[in-house]
């Protein structure tokens, strides 16, 4: 379809009009136990219409690509924005909130993963399922999901945009739950869904699925025999794939500026962060370095122009421990006058882009682990989220993981179950007394992060390094 | 989309298969004005129309599943549909066959059309702001036509059609005491509208006080309606589902194997009677209403037609597996109302807290029932049946074993139907209805 034809054929009064085509297809297949669960195609595809009146953004989205209803759809939107822009917010000037840049993206890869068959997925699942089902009864359940996503999304605009963006994108859940007579304990690849990463179909040949399902099913049943995690107040080692979570819930959502300008108070809600604060907070301890860089190959959200249609650029959101920059696009750079990145993000066609976190990242740091666990005398070990809470102005936040182990004396000791842990955001990262090396620093993602009235769900990245916090409230099961 | 139009698409898509192939087609549809607005100003503007179709082609003990977009353009549509056919066939063969497929028995076909009066999408913008600019609003506003749609190649053509609209928001003072509302409806009336907002803002002037700091304990709590639905809510998740019961992840799983019992005040159902969502689910089986819990007594479980085939069970014709990866969740939940009356609710509170609404539920501990959270909005410490003042943010921790079962001591009369108001994968017409309750011994953590 050509876009810019259509944006040319249009007589409307726009000041701006930008269309975003986004097409994502996905083939998921999944395993129960030594069966096939399910085998699902998506294939969506539509345009988001963006027109501009009066500095008043509003939108058409419609799945219906032809070039005459398209250009209705701007002619309606421009309606909108017309009795819109007497109520505005801001007034946006729209070669301010939209440059027109031209440019691409395509995630880095050797093969794409249009190359692997039905069959090459289901060898895959059925691997994962097999090692996870093959050595103990107690293991009752095994489940492997495996979802490939390819995505395009073309921006155009009156204003000369042209950007290309392609990504390939991989997903390998496996959960394995064991059960006695008395409990029931689950285990999975780095918590729910956060085994996820830009990747082509060499990712198959990459990654050691035997290894992990057999490891994840070997904990379960540890698991099952194991004590509740105690109930003290103490030090905490949480591994990279907890980080992941503890990083997203406690760091990206407070820094997004379009929580702190107060529009998503009625949903997502607040933050503890104000204008003020940036610059001056101090967020966590010295070794805290938060970087938001979308252009990190193969992380979950690498890009190379956000939605907005912004180049994207690596910066630091927290600099040793001082709050330095707002995870905010364009506009709410524009209305806030704090510097921010790119991250307009948009889950799909649907859905118009809004501040978004992109691979939010902590940096590592020099400690090895053995000397992190050697420094502790008494401590717990979490790894792989289970469970999240946090408030609504993301101060209180109490976090669940899957597995746990007792640090005594220097040393990783008993398996310990249903370990939990609460805090509040600043006290908490101001505890962050040691920061492993490159060594221990892993990379994952979540798929499902909500946000925006109507809401969305975003693709987010993360990575971090093992890290030691002191003197947290941990607890354990009912 | 109009009835006629997708069903049209679907026959014209239905005389391409093979005589070996058989095909279901489920319609989730929307057309929709939205506002999204912070304090009083509008923040974003816009209408969507997006129409999933999620087709599922079978071959005997084989099926793949299809999710993709039409309009009401009938031709691209079945073209689309035909490609996506196309497109099943090779890896179908592919696969092996799976013992726990089978194609949805048929059933008479349901038609239910809500037809409301919905306002006109250019006068209603001027018609809200009339009104909220008394105080400072921050929320959305949406309204439309919502559409679920099923046939099947055996003959089955369920239609569900709805005009709705809801006003989801906040209203937020200086000092960020904030009291949430919804509005929803299918008859706009600007009165009634303007009636709700002045009670919600009455209300937030009641708030005007310094917020007091509760220490973590336990503590005596009404909760509202509201607060209640996010409770059952979470049986969704691992809880009422047959399946999660089955692979031993499932919260209810202490009433199943060990015959715990909730209080006998708490009786839970699946009640199609109210008509506000469709009663067939996306392979087109018709639901029938369904007791969970009838007082304290898990009675039943939510089943779908695989879980039934895998455990030789009777299927009650729950839903599918959803793109969140939650299957046999409860689409019409019910719980049963009590005594209390509405005015009696301090009263018989006496003195503890008052929580309108709670915030960011989740499992601290999935098989214990133990549920943590905060409060938000409008939540209150009440002395002697009076309301003193608003407390600041509270975390909980504690096991709907506890708040439904030996530490509920009373359920509101009342009951009210919440809307879902979640619109990650379109608008959704359902709603849960629950009463209030009255708990005593709520574990306040943090």
């Amino acid at each position: 379809m050509n876009f810019k034809k259509i944006l040319s054929q249009s007589n409307s009064k726009a000041d701006w009009v930008g269309l975003r085509y986004v097409e994502e297809k996905q083939n998921i297949l999944s395993t129960k136990k030594f069966a096939l669960d399910n085998v699902q195609r998506n294939a969506t595809r539509g345009i988001m219409i963006d027109v501009m009146v009066n500095g008043q953004f509003s939108y058409y989205a419609t799945p219906f690509l032809d070039e005459k209803h398209i250009l209705d759809c701007i002619d309606i939107a421009v309606n909108n924005a017309h009795l819109a822009s007497k109520f505005s917010v801001f007034k946006f000037d729209h070669d301010a909130v939209r440059k027109g840049y031209e440019g691409s993206y395509k995630t880095s890869l050797k093969s794409p993963l249009s190359n692997l068959s039905v069959n090459d997925i289901k060898d895959l699942a059925f691997l994962g399922s097999k090692n996870m089902m093959n050595f103990d009864k107690r293991i009752i359940h095994a489940g492997t999901t495996v979802e490939l996503i390819e995505r395009n999304t073309r921006i155009v605009s009156t204003n000369g945009a042209d950007i290309n963006q392609k990504m390939d994108i991989v997903l390998v859940e496996l959960s394995s739950t064991a059960q006695d007579k008395n409990d029931s304990q689950t285990r999975s690849n780095h918590g729910m869904r956060g085994h996820c990463f830009q990747a082509g179909a060499e990712f198959v040949e990459d990654y050691d699925i035997e290894t992990e399902a057999k490891q994840i099913s070997l904990q379960a049943i540890e698991l099952l025999e194991a004590d509740q995690c105690p109930t003290e107040i103490s030090d905490l080692v949480l591994a990279p794939d907890q980080m992941m979570l503890q990083i997203h819930e406690s760091v990206g959502h407070p820094l997004e500026l379009d929580r702190i300008l107060g529009d998503e108070r009625n949903f997502a809600g607040s933050s503890f962060v104000n204008l003020e604060d940036f610059g001056t907070l101090q967020y966590g301890s010295e070794l805290m370095n938060i970087i938001f860089d979308p252009t990190v190959d193969n992380q979950l959200a690498s890009y190379n122009y956000d939605d907005g249609g912004m180049p994207a650029t690596k910066e630091h959101l927290i600099k040793d421990g001082i709050l330095v920059r707002g995870l905010g696009g364009i506009e709410s750079q524009i209305r806030s006058g704090i510097d921010g990145v790119s991250n307009l993000r948009a889950s799909s066609w649907n859905r118009i882009p809004i501040d978004r976190m992109a691979n939010i990242n902590l940096e590592p740091g020099i400690s090895t682990k053995e000397e992190i666990i050697g420094s502790i005398e008494r401590g717990v070990f979490m790894e792989s989220n289970r469970s999240w809470s946090i408030d609504d102005y993301r101060n209180k936040f109490q976090f669940g993981c899957e597995y746990g182990k007792l640090i005594e004396n220097g040393e990783l000791t008993k398996v310990v179950k249903n370990p939990n842990y609460r805090g509040i955001t600043n006290q908490f990262w101001r505890s962050l007394s040691m920061t492993g090396n490159i060594d221990t620093y892993e990379i994952f993602g979540t798929p499902n992060c909500g946000k925006g009235e109507p809401n969305q769900v975003e693709r987010v990245g993360h990575a971090s390094p093992l890290c030691k916090f002191d003197k947290v409230q941990v607890f354990g099961g009912a | 989309m109009k009835k006629e139009i997708f069903q049209d698409i679907c026959s014209q898509v239905f005389n391409v298969l093979e005589s070996n192939e058989q095909l279901t087609i489920y319609l989730e549809g929307e057309n929709s004005q939205y506002f999204r607005f912070n304090d009083s100003k509008l923040r974003q503007s816009g209408i969507i129309e997006d129409y999933a179709v999620t087709i599922s082609l079978f071959t005997g003990k084989k099926s793949l599943q299809s999710a993709t977009t039409v309009s009401s353009d009938i031709e691209s549509s079945v073209n689309n549909l035909k490609n996506e056919i196309n497109a099943l066939r090779n890896p179908l063969s592919l696969i092996p066959d799976n013992e726990f497929t089978s194609f949805p028995d048929n059933f008479d076909s349901i038609e239910i059309i809500k037809s409301g009066q919905l306002p006109n999408r250019n006068e209603i913008l001027d018609a809200l702001m009339d009104i909220i600019t008394k105080d400072y609003l921050t929320g959305v506003w949406t309204s439309g036509k919502i559409f679920r749609g099923c046939s099947t190649s055996e003959g089955a053509n369920h239609w569900f059609e709805k005009d709705s609209f809801i006003f989801d928001f906040s209203l937020i003072d200086k000092k960020e005491n904030m009291v949430k509302v919804l509005f929803p409806g299918n008859y706009w009336d600007k009165n009634k509208f303007n009636a709700a907002f002045q009670e919600a803002s009455d209300r937030l002037k009641l708030m005007n006080k310094p917020k007091m700091e509760l220490k973590p304990g336990k503590y005596r709590v009404w909760f509202e309606p509201h607060a209640v639905a996010d409770f059952v809510d979470m049986l969704n998740w691992n809880g009422v589902s047959e399946s999660s019961l089955r692979n031993g992840s499932s919260s209810l799983l202490k009433m199943r194997k060990d015959g715990v019992k909730l209080s006998e005040k708490f009786s839970l159902d699946e009640s199609f009677d109210r008509k506000s969502t469709a009663p067939f689910n996306s392979r087109g089986e018709v639901s029938e209403n369904v007791s969970i819990i009838k007082n304290g007594v898990l009675k039943n479980t939510l089943i779908n037609s695989k879980t039934a085939l895998e455990y030789g069970l009777d299927s009650n014709f729950a839903e599918d597996v959803n793109s969140w990866g939650m299957g046999e969740y409860l689409r019409a939940p019910l719980m049963h109302g009590g005594d209390i009356k509405l005015d009696e609710r301090l009263q018989r509170l006496g003195t503890g807290i008052f929580i309108s609404n709670i915030h960011y539920l989740n499992w601290s501990d999935n098989l214990g029932g133990r549920i943590t959270g905060l409060t938000r909005y409008s939540c209150y410490w009440v002395e002697n049946g009076k309301m003193i003042a608003p407390i600041k943010t509270m975390r909980f921790d504690d096991s709907f074993y506890n708040f439904f079962g030996k530490n509920l001591e009373g359920v509101g009369e009342d009951i009210l139907s919440r809307p879902v108001i979640e619109t990650y994968d379109g608008r959704n017409p359902g709603e849960t209805t629950c009463p209030g309750i009255l708990v005593n011994d709520f574990e306040l953590t943090l």
